[in-house]
This record gives structure tokens, C-alpha cells and sequence, in this order.
């Protein structure tokens, strides 16, 4: 069993211009797998100007993107390969690429999928 | 009909001359110059000499100029029925703009003031709540028109339907959409000639014909995009629509929405948008990164690490 199991990624939509404050699309490839699966990748202070430009309270719904602290390709592979931990199938960096492909009829059917098992427990007490 | 026109302004340049020659509590030249100039200035605007969407009228008048406040006050309500003009009156004797400005900042607004059917009402955005000020150093929070969403996640409101056109909304639009009104009295070739030109390169690009028709197939992106394309057309930065977007050089902005990346080239002011894909499609990003980086002088996809 690997622990460092990211083989390489690569931006989609030019390299970070300022690696404190931006965000990038990010492909990345496991070792063992040619799939890529796409993330996205933000800093706090990007997210922090979103707001302040747009004089949010908060961040627009969106989905998920991995925070890192600067946009090096160190830091960024640091933080990919927790998201990819072999030991849990890459679990985390697979959500967070799969999300874009769900729908309210997903999350609904996994929702019911959720209360059905919470009701067996429940007859089970 | 000029000649007209030039009688018209001789006629109430002189009459203003007087009236506010008389009213002024300057001395000599100063007080004939300052009441010629105001006089002229005013009754240019009224013969329709000159247009008259002045951003911000400041002028030297006497304190106590009745007169002159009242001239302004009917222009005033005349360009409140033009919603293309945009006015800031400075009343005499006071340095307050006449449109509202957020408490607790003390900035000029850029909100415009509203009008229905040129009548004046004060604007409330039924659909935005303004969030609870705890306290007036919250900039955000003091936003008079409940505008705390702020200006640029339109393109993420899935809810939110895309105005069709001919469709407007009955109150005035202060969202993120636009800051100013919209030409409620103008034809659509007026509107044209006005709102910035938006291109559509890409349904015509046959390299990335699959790509596009996929992209537009999804009904997420097809909104996504249909609002970008909207706020383009009213001349909002592509940089500043959507989540950080990216400047790829030789005039490409990468505009990253939540369903979809839309390539959007700036070609000396006209906005052409070169490119669109589904970010959930990694088949079609790539096409339309090798595309962009064969047309134009970018590197939409560089090496890997």
C-alpha cells in the first residue's frame, strides 16, 4: 500500500498568478489509475477578496474546493496527497470531484437511503 | 430648427441672466461672470444644446438662490424619467449628494435612485432581506439597498430565471446585474449602440462544435452562461464575473463559473466569447485548452508537476 499515490497533476486555466491569493482548476492523476479527476484549488485570501469585492457575509453556494495556504506546486501536492490517502481510496479527492456530477436526485435518493436506515435502527432500539 | 433653438436659449439666457444677477451677493465682475455663466449653462441645457446626463453639477451659486434650486429640481425629475441618465445634485448650501449613500461608510453610493413611472418611491429589493446590523462599522451589513449579496455571483443562481427579452422587472434592478438603470425608453438598436458588443465566436467555431453543444446542453451552463453573456453585454470586466477568474494574457479572460469555464477575448472593447465548456467534462476542457492555445498566444493548459 502506497501512501504518496498522486502521479502528477496540471492547472486548466493558465498557472496561479499570485500564489497567495487566486484559485486554479487543477487535474490530477493517481498512481495506477490514468483517470484525472478535476479539483479546485483556493486560498483563504481569494475566498476573503470574493467576499469583500462582493460584499458577501459569506460565499455563494458552490461547490467544494480544497483551501491550501499558497498556490506552489509543493503545497499543492502536500495537500492533494491528503485528499488522496490510498488507505481510504482517495475518498476525499474523489467527493470532491464528484460533486459536480450530482443532482437533487441524487442527493435525495441518498437521503432516503439515510432515513430508511436511521428508521431500521430505530425498530432495532 | 437650430436657428429656434438659439433663439430659445438667447431668450431664457437673458431672463436668467436677471434673475440671478439680482439674487447674487458677489461684487463686480465676479457677479456678472458667475451669473452669466450659470445662466448660459442652464439655458443651453433647457434650448437642448447641450445633453443633459450631466454626472455631477457642482456650481458656484449664492446661498440664498431660490431660483436656481428650483431649475434644478425640475431637471432633477426630468431625468428621473430617463433611466439612462445618471445625475448627482448637489443642493446649494449643502454638501450631501442627493442619492443615498451607505450609513456608516460615508462613500458616494453607486446605486442609482429609482423611479417607476416617473414617480419617485424609494427602492427595496422584496426578494433580499438586508442582513441584522450589529453594529455601524459593518460595511457590508449597512447596505442601504439590501445589496449584501453584492455584485457578482448572478451567473450562480440557479433559481433565478433568465429574463427573456421584452421582459422587465416592475421595480428597478439594483442587484448585481447592473448598477445602472435599465433603457426602459430606448429601442432595442439604441440599446445596442450603448451597451458594449458581445461576440459569440464559438457557436461558429467547428473544432469546438461538440464541445459547445454539450456545454449548451446542459441546462446548469446554459443559464450560467446566458447570465455571463448578460453582464458582459452591460459592460461589466469578465474579471470581475464569476470566482477569480483568470487573465490568460493576449486579451483572454478564463472565467470560472460554478458549472461551466468560458473563454471570453477582449478585442480593443468588443467582448467576444471565444470558447465555452462543461467543467464537469474533463474530454471537452481539454479540447477547448488545445483550441485556445492553437489560436491565440496562451498556455490554458500548461505542463505538469
Amino acid at each position: 500500500m502506497k501512501d504518496n499515490q498522486v502521479k502528477s497533476f496540471r492547472f486548466m486555466g493558465g498557472v496561479p498568478t499570485d500564489i497567495y491569493n487566486g484559485i486554479v482548476d487543477v487535474f490530477v492523476t493517481l498512481e495506477g489509475d490514468d483517470f484525472e479527476y478535476w479539483v479546485e484549488i483556493a486560498t483563504p485570501q481569494a475566498l476573503s477578496s470574493h467576499m469583500e469585492k462582493n460584499k458577501e457575509n459569506f460565499l455563494e453556494p458552490g461547490y467544494p474546493c480544497i483551501i491550501v495556504r499558497e498556490l506552489t506546486p509543493l503545497v499543492i501536492r502536500e495537500a492533494l496527497e491528503a485528499f488522496a490517502v490510498d488507505k481510504e481510496d482517495a475518498f476525499w479527492l474523489k467527493l470532491y470531484h464528484l460533486t459536480v456530477e450530482w443532482n437533487i436526485n441524487d442527493l435525495n435518493t441518498i437521503l432516503d437511503r439515510q432515513k430508511k436506515r436511521l428508521k431500521d435502527e430505530e425498530e432495532e432500539d | 430648427m437650430k436657428i429656434l433653438k438659439y433663439i430659445i436659449f438667447i431668450s431664457i439666457l437673458s431672463s436668467l441672466f436677471l434673475l440671478v444677477y439680482r439674487q447674487s451677493d458677489k461684487t463686480g465682475f465676479r457677479r456678472w461672470w458667475m451669473s452669466f455663466k450659470m445662466a448660459a449653462f442652464i439655458a443651453a441645457i433647457l434650448a437642448g444644446l447641450i445633453p443633459s446626463n450631466v454626472e455631477a453639477i457642482e456650481l458656484d451659486v449664492p446661498n440664498n438662490s431660490p431660483s436656481i434650486e428650483t431649475v434644478l429640481s425640475n431637471q432633477e425629475l426630468d431625468s428621473l424619467d430617463d433611466p439612462n441618465s445618471r445625475i448627482i445634485l448637489v443642493k446649494t448650501g449643502d454638501s450631501s449628494p442627493s442619492v443615498p449613500t451607505p450609513t456608516g461608510k460615508g462613500q458616494p453610493s453607486n446605486f442609482p435612485s429609482g423611479t417607476t413611472g416617473g414617480h419617485r418611491t424609494p427602492h427595496f429589493n422584496p426578494y433580499r432581506t438586508p442582513p441584522k446590523v450589529a453594529g455601524q462599522g459593518l460595511g457590508a451589513a449597512a447596505n442601504p439597498a439590501g445589496a449584501g449579496n453584492g455584485g457578482e455571483a448572478a451567473e450562480f443562481d440557479d433559481n433565478s430565471p433568465v429574463p427573456e427579452k421584452g421582459q422587465e422587472s416592475k421595480t428597478f434592478d439594483y442587484d448585481y446585474r447592473s448598477n445602472y438603470p435599465k433603457n426602459k425608453n430606448k429601442s432595442e438598436d439604441q440599446c445596442a449602440i450603448d451597451q458594449p458588443q458581445v461576440n459569440e465566436s464559438f457557436k461558429s467555431n467547428s473544432s469546438l462544435k461538440k464541445v459547445t453543444k454539450r456545454a449548451l446542453g446542459n441546462q446548469d451552463v446554459k443559464r450560467e452562461y446566458e447570465r455571463i453573456r448578460k453582464r458582459i453585454g452591460e459592460g461589466v470586466d469578465p474579471m470581475n464575473i464569476g470566482r477569480d477568474s483568470t487573465d490568460l494574457g493576449d486579451g483572454l479572460t478564463y472565467v470560472r463559473g460554478r458549472h461551466g469555464r468560458y473563454l471570453v477575448k477582449n478585442d480593443d472593447g468588443v467582448k467576444d466569447v471565444v470558447g465555452i465548456a462543461y467543467r464537469g467534462s474533463k474530454n471537452d476542457m481539454k479540447t477547448l485548452a488545445k483550441e485556445m492555445n492553437k489560436s491565440y498566444n496562451v498556455n490554458i493548459e500548461p505542463g505538469g508537476y
